[in-house]
């Protein structure tokens, strides 16, 4: 017993090394569950309002081109509602008068700011300044005016945090919008500007500058959110499918404005499919 | 071993260390995927007399607030214990022939240039390879991670010998 205290005395350094190195690890290999947890990701309280700070100051570099891009979203937007006036004018004239409209909508948007975002390491993470008390809650689709960035992965109260595509643990099916071809947009690490989409047959037509959009195969995202366009295609090294390289729409370096989109009747879905099996 | 004056330049290197990290470090895009991570600072600057335990403490603290703070739980905070673990050993293999003395604060200008390069770019490997390690365990890019962790040490020993250029972080040297 003694030799054993002793032995410990003499290795105590070492032991304690092992025992702060198995807690990393511990928490490293669980990363999963833990993401989960808002305690260990940004979107927990002290966390997030270190970053609402910071962003409070260097959100102002950006205004000029924000204020930009909201003016140009607001015209087409615009735009559209007196299209879409006009339309439903000339359609209620010729219509029977006790037509029931379904006003129930599908998709709910919620705005938000991105506080802080990463785009130089292979699990990068944005976190955005609206949470559970804005309506926002997991799995929340996000775009911004360019395209998909990403799903909700974890909220708290007033913050959330957001895996984009650009993380090594993004997994999205996309389809090719021309051809209606499916496949699964991945990413590779090496730039925050491209994505890889896999897992199109070989027969599938593809052309440099197609667009790629969602396929809405997922009860999550809705269908035709623009993801990108091929840039180049490349043969799968095993055979059988087509590895395209997409330029992402979204340029990650510098989002600010964006919109969480809920899908209503998703949960009705998936209740259903799950009903299925 | 440690003085008031030494616990007081500690305090603010972890702090400014960790701000700076977040806020200016984690924000520079080298070529798109080249990050320095000059927060290792905070174990390097630690007084040469320190026991191995209390480095580790402050290490592993440390990488878990950059943790936190990145979404990626363990795995700064594996790097940093490691580097601090290793870090009796580093200046074991570097040391100079007389014995060094306990409660200086290494820096820049503490013995010749030399001396603090060997012991910067030993410190900076072992926390970048192992940090680097972490992070793709799961994956099969070799070469590109080969790369970024070569180009990230460049990078982090770049920044670590401008800072101590600008700013004198370590103690005085006693001894000359």
């Amino acid at each position: 017993m003694r030799n054993f205290f002793y032995f410990i005395a003499k290795h105590a350094t070492f032991i304690y090394f092992l025992i702060l190195e198995s807690i990393c690890l511990a928490l490293l290999f669980n990363f999963n569950d833990y993401q989960r947890s808002s305690f260990f990701s940004s979107s927990n309280r002290v966390c997030a309002s270190v970053y609402s700070i910071g962003n409070s100051i260097t959100q102002y570099f950006g205004l000029r081109r924000e204020n930009l891009r909201l003016a140009e979203e607001n015209a087409r937007l615009n735009n559209k509602i007196d299209q879409l006036q006009q339309q439903l004018l000339a359609i209620t004239d010729t219509m029977p008068r006790k037509l029931v409209i379904d006003n129930d909508r599908y998709f709910i948007y919620t705005s938000g700011n991105i506080i802080n975002s990463s785009t130089n390491r292979s699990r990068n993470f944005l976190t955005a300044d609206v949470g559970t008390k804005s309506g926002i809650t997991d799995n929340m689709i996000v775009v911004n005016e360019d395209g998909v960035i990403g799903m909700v992965t974890a909220t708290s109260k007033h913050f959330c945090t957001i895996l984009p595509i650009i993380n090594n643990a993004s997994r999205l099916s996309a389809k090719i919008k021309k051809s209606g071809f499916h496949g699964q947009i991945v990413w590779n690490e090496v730039s925050y500007r491209r994505a890889i989409m896999e897992d199109v047959p070989e027969h599938a037509v593809v052309a440099v500058g197609d667009s790629i959009v969602t396929s809405g195969s997922s009860s999550y995202y809705p269908e035709n959110l623009y993801i990108g366009k091929i840039s180049e295609i490349e043969m799968d090294r095993n055979g059988g499918f087509y590895r395209l390289i997409i330029e992402l729409a979204v340029d990650y370096n510098s989002v600010s404005q964006v919109k969480f989109i809920r899908n209503k009747r998703a949960d009705e879905q998936r209740a259903l499919e799950e009903g299925q099996q | 071993m440690t003085n008031t004056q030494n616990l007081i330049r500690i305090a603010l290197i972890f702090i400014i260390s960790i701000v700076a990290q977040l806020f200016i470090f984690n924000n520079l895009q080298f070529f798109g995927f080249i990050n320095p991570y000059i927060y290792i600072l905070i174990v390097m600057t630690l007084p040469l007399g320190a026991s191995t335990g209390t480095i580790m403490t402050i290490g592993f603290v440390a990488g878990l607030i950059i943790d936190m703070f990145c979404n990626t739980p363990g795995m700064h905070a594996g790097a940093m214990v490691l580097a601090s673990f290793l870090r009796q050993y580093i200046l074991k293999f570097i040391a100079l022939h007389n014995d060094y003395e306990l409660d200086v604060m290494p820096d820049l200008h503490t013995y010749d240039t030399a001396w603090y390069l060997k012991y910067a770019t030993l410190m900076v490997t072992v926390h970048h390879v192992t940090l680097f390690s972490l992070e793709q365990f799961d994956t099969l890019f070799f070469w590109p991670t080969l790369l970024r962790i070569i180009l990230s040490i460049l990078f982090t020993l770049v920044f670590i010998v401008l800072i101590q250029m600008l700013i004198p972080i370590g103690s005085k040297n006693k001894r000359v």
